[in-house]
């Protein structure tokens, strides 16, 4: 069975070419547009990962990714943030709140399938 | 260009045209947290996804403007004017830079933009923006690959809250199986008592040799989102240039573990959302699909009509009952067809706002803008449609409409003029205002204009309205002087002509002194519409629906005699009435019993007389050619059920060109 990873991130035309580059490498792809969104589409489906944007609006990445690591079915899923800042202050405040990895912004599709065997079975 | 570039294109616009709003209402009030987050959060993204998809210009570009609102966020920076005006103007070019992309145009406005980065700079003091346009390099980047083997010995101990952060340490064991020939040996010291042990931290470490020609960088890349928590030394042991001696734990590489800093408190300010999520059951379908489907409808609206007259030919009641099935099908896909064209005008009144704001400060004057009713729905293209002729009366309520400051102060006002868009449902039509508290029109002046152009008579008795409806003809302007704005007496003319286009009309209200509202009346929708069928002798016309409130018998007696209006008694109320037998000035002999089909058009009631009522349809609208382009009378044309073209009429207009000969033969 194919893995089902969850892309969450504000902006629509990332969501579009995560998804597809996710397709592509045989995943199942989930989308949604915030952390309150991500926490609903999960509810029912639980994923086997989770790719998280910092920032947006509603709930932020770092808040979405604490309440990942206390939900009992995504407790130790990998979650790799998608981020823009390259600094460390904010990876390691994503680390901190139990991100696995990250990746930055831009990145190309073979690097985020690159990042997702990395952490993911 | 590909279709997630596509996609970039589409968001981007979405986007700026949101910034623009929420620069506005910063403006409005600069200290709300939220709208600055909104902002940063726009310009934001526009980077991150501009990065993405190979956008570098927008890229380059916002990500300057995204570090100053950084500093606004962070509180080093205030919100003044010189910043909205500033990032206004920057969004413009990041609109264009999305165009010229979009269009594959030369970038022309280079040193545009560095005029605005500049200033920004200043504005933002010493710590200007840092001109950071080194692209940010992707971390899982290949490593230089060095062709000679080289032996690694490897000490990993993984952090002890691992599997807590998703990470699995036995994925890192295979990635640097893949780089080599690895040979692992693990330590289990660390492993407490069955008792004392928590099945879900990690106490495992390994020991490990690898023989790789794929370099240390790929080797640490491999440790790259655990390295900075766990225990890890990567020793070289051999091979390369430099080869060393096995010496283990001599001349380790150690990582330096960094404790996990915390971000600067305004960081971590929470962001609230200010507005709905609207694209979270959405699905973007380009519009010309739409207007396919919408065309199709129509067509199917005429086969179904086709087929119901068909149905009743043969009497057969099968065949009747799926004709009645198939309307009843036909109708709902209509309806919801034509929904799916339906925009909130709202969504363009953002715009106007932002033309207010510019034309207010070029002309030196203050204006306060407020909209109401922007979730009033209208078809796609009537509001696409609707763009310039909004821009001509706003550039107009603001020149010449409301007064400079010190006029206004004169004038007992206040100094900051008010400008008011609004936006209500009236039956099948909508009416959009722009409503002014300037100075109002100068009726004399018009009407002395218009007598000397010979638009009317000196002598003739007019109301306010219809002089104010001179303004509306074609090169008619008091103005003395031309600004480069507005007041070239081309404008309210092509204006008029535009709603008519749309098939609606302008309305002219104005108070010397108080202001001036101009309402626009236009139609739900430019496609298909439910309509009453009548007939007139040989001919059918279609009446909309949306206006006739019933339909009765005309009988002798209900018949008021007058000398000028044909005046009918309906229940105990006069109501002037209209034959269209008459108006038409269709031949052969009446019918023994006429009907009357009452209208309340925007507030005129009156009858119209036909010889038969057919029955409810829906019209699909088909425009005239050239040739009746100018019949007032008759806004189009449809096909109906048996392949004959039935007339639709404009009652408005049939209303207004009745009466004011009427009026004018009466006041002779």
């Amino acid at each position: 069975m194919s893995k089902r990873i969850l892309t969450v991130d504000d902006s629509s035309s990332i969501r579009q070419m995560v998804s597809f580059t996710l397709k592509q490498a045989q995943y199942e792809a989930v989308e949604a547009v915030d952390g309150i969104d991500a926490l609903e589409k999960i509810r029912s489906t639980p994923v086997d990962m989770a790719l998280v944007d910092l920032n947006m609006p509603r709930m932020d990445g770092i808040t979405l990714i604490k309440h990942l690591r206390s939900d009992a079915q995504h407790r130790f899923i990998p979650i790799v943030m998608l981020t823009t800042e390259s600094q460390a202050e904010k990876k390691m405040e994503g680390k901190a709140a139990g991100a696995t990895g990250w990746i930055v912004k831009p990145f190309k599709p073979d690097q985020l399938v690159t990042v997702i065997k990395k952490v993911l079975r | 260009m590909d279709q997630h570039q596509f996609a970039f294109i589409e968001e981007a616009k979405e986007l700026l045209s949101q910034l623009e709003d929420d620069l506005l209402a910063l403006e409005e009030s600069p200290d709300n947290a939220e709208m600055i987050n909104a902002v940063f959060r726009a310009l934001h993204t526009i980077k991150g996804s501009g990065s993405m998809f190979g956008f570098e210009k927008v890229e380059h570009f916002t990500h300057d403007l995204e570090n100053a609102f950084e500093k606004v966020r962070n509180g080093a920076v205030h919100v003044s004017r010189e910043l909205i005006d500033l990032t206004l103007a920057a969004r413009d070019e990041i609109q264009n830079l999305v165009r010229i992309a979009e269009d594959d145009q030369p970038d022309s406005r280079a040193d545009a933009r560095t005029l605005i980065l500049q200033k920004l700079q200043i504005l933002m003091g010493s710590g200007a923006p840092a001109a950071d346009h080194a692209p940010h390099s992707p971390n899982v980047e290949k490593a230089d690959t060095d062709s000679t083997m080289e032996t690694f010995r490897i000490s990993f101990r993984p952090e002890i809250q691992a599997y807590a952060h998703g990470s699995d340490p036995l994925l890192i064991l295979a990635e640097l199986r893949d780089l080599g020939e690895l040979t692992v040996t693990p330590n289990l010291e660390g492993i407490p008592p069955l008792e004392t042990l928590e099945p879900e931290t990690c106490h495992f470490a390994w020991e490990m040799l690898l023989k790789t020609d794929a370099g240390e960088n790929a080797v640490r890349d491999v440790f790259i989102f655990v390295g900075d928590d766990c225990d890890l030394e990567i020793t070289k042991v051999s091979g390369g240039a430099e080869n060393t001696e096995e010496e283990p734990g001599e001349t380790p590489i150690k990582k330096k573990e960094s404790s996990p800093g915390t971000a600067p408190a305004a960081v971590q300010i929470r962001t609230k959302n200010h507005v709905e999520q609207k694209n979270q059951s959405t699905v973007r379908v380009p519009s010309e699909r739409l207007d396919k489907m919408v065309n199709l409808v129509g067509e199917l609206v005429i086969a179904q009509a086709r087929l119901s007259q068909l149905s009743i030919q043969t009497g057969c009641p099968e065949i009747a009952a799926v004709a009645e099935e198939i309307e009843r099908l036909t109708s709902d896909m209509r309806d919801t067809t034509m929904g799916m064209r339906m925009v909130p005008i709202g969504s363009v009144f953002g715009k106007y706002k932002r033309i207010v704001r510019d034309l207010a400060r070029d002309l030196g004057k203050q204006v306060e803008i407020e909209t109401s009713g922007g979730e009033t729905e209208l078809d796609k293209t009537v509001i696409e449609r609707l763009h310039d002729p909004m821009v001509h009366l706003i550039r107009n309520a603001i020149d010449h409409g409301i007064e400079s400051p010190t006029e206004r102060t004169a004038a007992g006002k206040q100094e900051c003029g008010w400008l008011e868009l609004t936006a209500t449902h009236s039956g099948a039509y909508v009416l959009i205002s722009v409503v002014d508290d300037g100075a109002g029109l100068d009726r004399d002046r018009i009407l002395t204009k218009a007598i000397e152009r010979g638009l009317t008579a000196p002598d003739s008795n007019l109301t306010d309205r219809e002089i104010y409806d001179f303004i509306l003809q074609p090169g008619f302007s008091t103005k003395q002087e031309v600004s480069a704005l507005s007041g070239r007496g081309v404008g309210m003319d092509v204006v008029a002509k535009s709603i008519q286009q749309l098939g609606g009309r302008i309305q002219i209200d104005s108070e010397r002194g108080e202001g001036t509202t101009i309402t626009m009346r236009l139609p739900l929708t430019l496609a298909i519409i439910d309509g009453l069928q009548v007939r007139i002798g040989d001919s059918d016309y279609v009446l909309p629906l949306g206006v006739i409130e019933e339909c009765v018998e005309m009988t002798e007696s209900q018949l008021v005699q007058d000398r000028y209006r044909h005046i009918l008694n309906l229940r105990d109320e006069m109501v002037p009435y209209i034959s269209l037998r008459h108006l038409f000035g269709v031949e052969g002999d009446r019918p023994n019993h006429e009907k009357i089909v009452i209208i309340n058009d925007d507030g005129n009631r009156f009858g119209i007389v036909v010889d038969l009522v057919v029955g409810e349809l829906q019209a699909v609208i088909k425009p005239l050619g050239k040739l009746c382009r100018d019949i007032a009378e008759v806004s189009g044309a449809t096909i109906l059920g048996d392949g004959t073209v039935a007339l639709i009429l404009d009652l408005g207009r049939i209303f207004d060109a009745v009466y004011t000969i009427e009026d004018t033969q009466k006041s002779k």
